[in-house]
């Protein structure tokens, strides 16, 4: 018996309108957990290397982990796993809400979504079974207005809707998948991976148990790790501040890219949290059994920038929508993450896309002939709605700007290309790697691309602090670390967040809990408690460590070697305001190079096959063995 | 008259702030822990329910129509020393209708699917479990009758008070606890 997991996974192929279960394999399981892990085995064995992410072959996992659902701190979350439509390589995305666990507890660990339906349908899942509905009426509509349809037809008003948005049937390439009105899977272009299949959302809704192999002694273990949380000073994702409590800080550590990337801090906007919660917010909001809910409700109540009460804006969509294109004031940006929200687009990107505009429209690299008409200057709150609209619609400028930065800059030419901030395509969220040089290792080498949250946002040791519980694995003292030293050590700090970053998603936590006291060894505890397993805390690390290279496998297999581990020349450069005035990235390739020797990774960044076989994944080994280095 | 059976007994009932829920349903998981050692939505005895932005938990306010409403003698009985209305052994959902779980109110109370008879909510015994997992004080066991709905203004006020100090610092963790 699998304890702690619901046994089951779910697959459903849309071509032939199929819907097989498949059981949950104990041997995965206990080699890669769930999550991202298991996911992973599915696609490394399902995929053909170098298909179209966006043509019927690609296939979309969507994974819980063993704890989902069990009341473990964090643990309303789920992962949606595929070939993303964006990077063209490993693409997963996590996301919180009630969607996770109610999948678990409606039977299943996971749903592989295959095939395309030529016509647009939701699924139904409930209780172990499995609807696929044709989803008329439903198609085109907004997020919340497709939740409320979606309830309504069904006839549960208690079941939670997954679903995207217009901009997800638009194929725009960085559409996210959106769960409970406002949580979203934003990155590496789920939405559209969905929008491509026609699935306009899946409902779950279920009331099986989840069985654990140790009750009592886990309640026990439970009660401590609550007592760990609420004693926590390091409230990291933390409540009751939110992500944006960390803005000002952010801010003064030289860590709030802005400018495009051209600096890292903006004094204009140093009063700007605070009037968000003087004005604006309206209460904090959890996911599935969160401590800490950083989730922001908030409301602009008049103005031309009006929103309902709706899901608020957290410290990336801020960051984005204001320093990074120099725009000083907070009601645009409700607005501006209000309508991402309903459209269904990852506000990362679709900022990072609109600042990118306004970089090109100052070089003259567009003009008003390309931009429909818009002079789309600096900071300029209209034109920042008015292409968020355009952008989830594909209309006219923003079909260019939906393709995501490097399509864009292709296009656009010349000097485009130079200045676009990616790495394998994923544009940068806002964490700036100046402010804390492990944050450049873990772009480069990210499996996602320039992703601050997979496998870890590394900067947080280096600036803030925090100790993700690792201490007693070996990282130095927080602040014992110099957070401008390139020195080639700073690699083994990066590879040990980042497998404890890697191993979250397997076992599918929100990360903000491994900022609150709760490091490997208390996650092991819970974890050998609900399966019975016997786990601890260096064997999580080495799963992590596993998925990591399993990741990378899957990406070495798309074609992704050394060059594609580059940062952008822009973001290299030395910034020009703040505490990281004259700091810029000048020792990256020593840093890259002892990384690639700590993971025992050729020069060329290819997973060594004696590794890979130490690890346990003989048959990656196999495959990376027979390709020529 | 029911003022003077809670003083005799002392009566305590679960009073909620809606106003400082976050939807996390730790007092859910909670109660089906407490109760079946399992970790499930099905088997609690109060819900949190969302509609649109509005969300909080539902709990049982132990108005005892149950127990007015079912058809089996002794089957929901009175706990003495709580004031918690209790199903007995002798619950049979074969036999009834299931007036119960008509005649709630609140929806709190339904059969439960393994145990064959209803379920609902009965202090945990004196010491509620939900109270005690909730992570922002948003479910209390309060003397019944206390005039402690009035606080609600107060919590406001706290809340500000809280966004204005801001700063990461040790007492804001107590506050929150003492909210």
């Amino acid at each position: 018996m699998l304890y702690s997991y619901a046994g089951k996974i779910l697959r459903v192929n849309l071509s032939n309108k199929t819907v097989k279960t498949e059981d949950t394999k104990k041997d995965i399981a206990q080699l890669l957990l769930g999550g991202n892990g298991y996911a992973a085995k599915i696609l490394w064995d399902e995929l053909k290397p170098g298909v179209d992410p966006l043509s019927p072959e690609n296939k979309i996992v969507l994974m819980t982990g063993p704890i989902t659902g069990t009341g473990a701190p964090g643990s309303g979350f789920w992962e949606a796993c595929f070939k993303s439509p964006l990077t063209g390589v490993w693409g997963e995305s996590a996301c919180g809400g009630w969607w996770g666990p109610m999948l678990k507890f409606a039977g299943f660990d996971g749903i592989i979504i295959e095939g395309a339906s030529k016509d647009p349908v939701y699924l139904w899942v409930h209780d172990g079974e499995t609807e696929i509905k044709p989803a008329e009426g439903i198609w085109g509509q907004t997020v919340p207005k497709t939740e409320e349809l979606v309830r309504r037809e069904i006839g549960v008003p208690q079941a939670r809707v997954l679903s995207i948005g217009p901009a997800g049937e638009k194929l725009v390439r960085f559409a996210g998948i959106a769960v409970d009105l406002e949580r979203y899977a934003g990155r590496k272009g789920g939405g559209a991976l969905l929008g491509s299949k026609k699935v306009k959302a899946v409902a779950v809704y279920g009331e099986k148990e989840i069985p654990i192999a140790k009750p009592a002694e886990y309640g026990k273990a439970l009660k401590e790790c609550e007592r760990a949380v609420y004693t926590s000073l390091n409230s990291g994702g933390g409540f009751p501040w939110g992500t944006l409590g960390g803005y000002d800080a952010c801010n003064q550590f030289g860590d709030l890219p802005t400018k495009y990337g051209e600096t890292g801090s903006w004094e204009a906007v140093s009063d700007l949290y605070q009037n968000f919660v003087n004005k604006y917010l309206v209460k904090n909001r959890a996911c599935f059994g969160c401590m800490q809910a950083c989730g922001r409700v908030s409301e602009v109540k008049e103005g031309p920038f009006a929103t309902p009460v709706y899901g608020g804006p957290e410290y990336e969509t801020t960051a984005g929508f204001t320093t990074f294109m120099l725009q000083k004031d907070i009601e645009p940006v409700i607005k501006a993450n209000y309508l991402c929200n309903i459209y269904g687009l990852d506000t990362i990107s679709t900022s990072h896309m609109i600042a990118f505009a306004m970089l090109c429209y100052e070089k003259g690299l567009i003009t008003t002939k390309d931009t429909d008409g818009l002079e789309v200057k600096w900071g300029d709150p209209d034109v920042v709605i008015k292409l968020v609209e355009k952008i989830a619609r594909r209309e006219g400028f923003g079909d260019l700007l939906a393709e995501g930065v490097r399509r864009a800059a292709e296009k656009i030419g010349g000097e485009a290309q130079k200045i676009a901030i990616h790495v394998k395509g994923l544009e940068m969220p806002y964490h700036d790697p100046r402010a804390g040089k492990t944050q450049a290792i873990e772009y480069g080498v990210s499996n996602t691309g320039m992703d601050h949250f997979h496998a870890h946002e590394t900067l947080d040791v280096e600036c803030y602090g925090a100790d993700l519980g690792l201490i007693p694995f070996g990282l130095p003292d927080p602040k014992t670390i110099d957070r401008f030293s390139e020195d080639p050590s700073k690699a083994s700090i990066a590879k040990l967040v980042m497998d404890w970053g890697t191993v979250a998603d397997a076992l599918v936590i929100c990360k903000f809990h491994q900022y609150v006291n709760l490091g490997p060894d208390k996650y092991a505890k819970l974890l050998s408690l609900a399966t019975g397993w016997k786990i601890d805390g260096w064997e999580l690390l080495k799963i992590g460590d596993r998925i990591f290279n399993l990741a990378r496998a899957f990406n070495v297999r798309e074609g992704i070697r050394r060059k594609d581990d580059m940062l952008p020349p822009r973001i290299m450069q030395p910034a020009t305001t703040g505490s990281t005035k004259g700091v810029g990235i000048t020792n990256y390739e020593e840093m890259l190079n002892e990384f690639y020797k700590l993971e025992e990774w050729s020069e060329n960044g290819v997973p060594k096959p004696e590794k890979l076989k130490r690890l346990g994944l003989d048959d990656v080994a196999s495959y990376i063995a027979s390709l020529k280095a | 008259m029911l003022n003077a059976y809670w003083e005799e007994i002392k009566m305590k009932s679960l009073f909620v702030d809606k106003e400082k829920c976050t939807g996390c349903r730790r007092c859910e998981l909670a109660c089906s822990f407490f109760h079946f050692q399992t970790y499930s939505l099905g088997r609690t005895r109060l819900h949190v329910v969302r509609d649109g932005e509005v969300e909080g938990p539902v709990v049982c306010v132990q108005c005892g129509l149950c127990q007015y409403a079912c058809p089996i003698k002794g089957a929901i009985i009175r706990n003495k020393k709580t004031g918690a209305f209790l199903v007995t052994t002798k619950c049979n959902p074969k036999e009834c209708n299931t007036e119960c779980v008509n005649a709630c109110p609140y929806g709190v109370i339904h059969v439960d699917l393994k145990l064959k008879r209803a379920i609902k909510c009965d202090f945990c015994g004196g010491s509620p479990s939900c109270v005690d997992a909730c992570p922002w004080n948003v479910i209390h066991y309060v003397d019944a009758g206390s005039p402690y709905a009035l606080n609600n203004k107060r919590v406001a006020e706290v809340r500000r008070r809280w966004n204005v100090e801001r700063a990461y610092t040790k007492g804001s963790v107590e506050t929150l606890k003492k909210v």
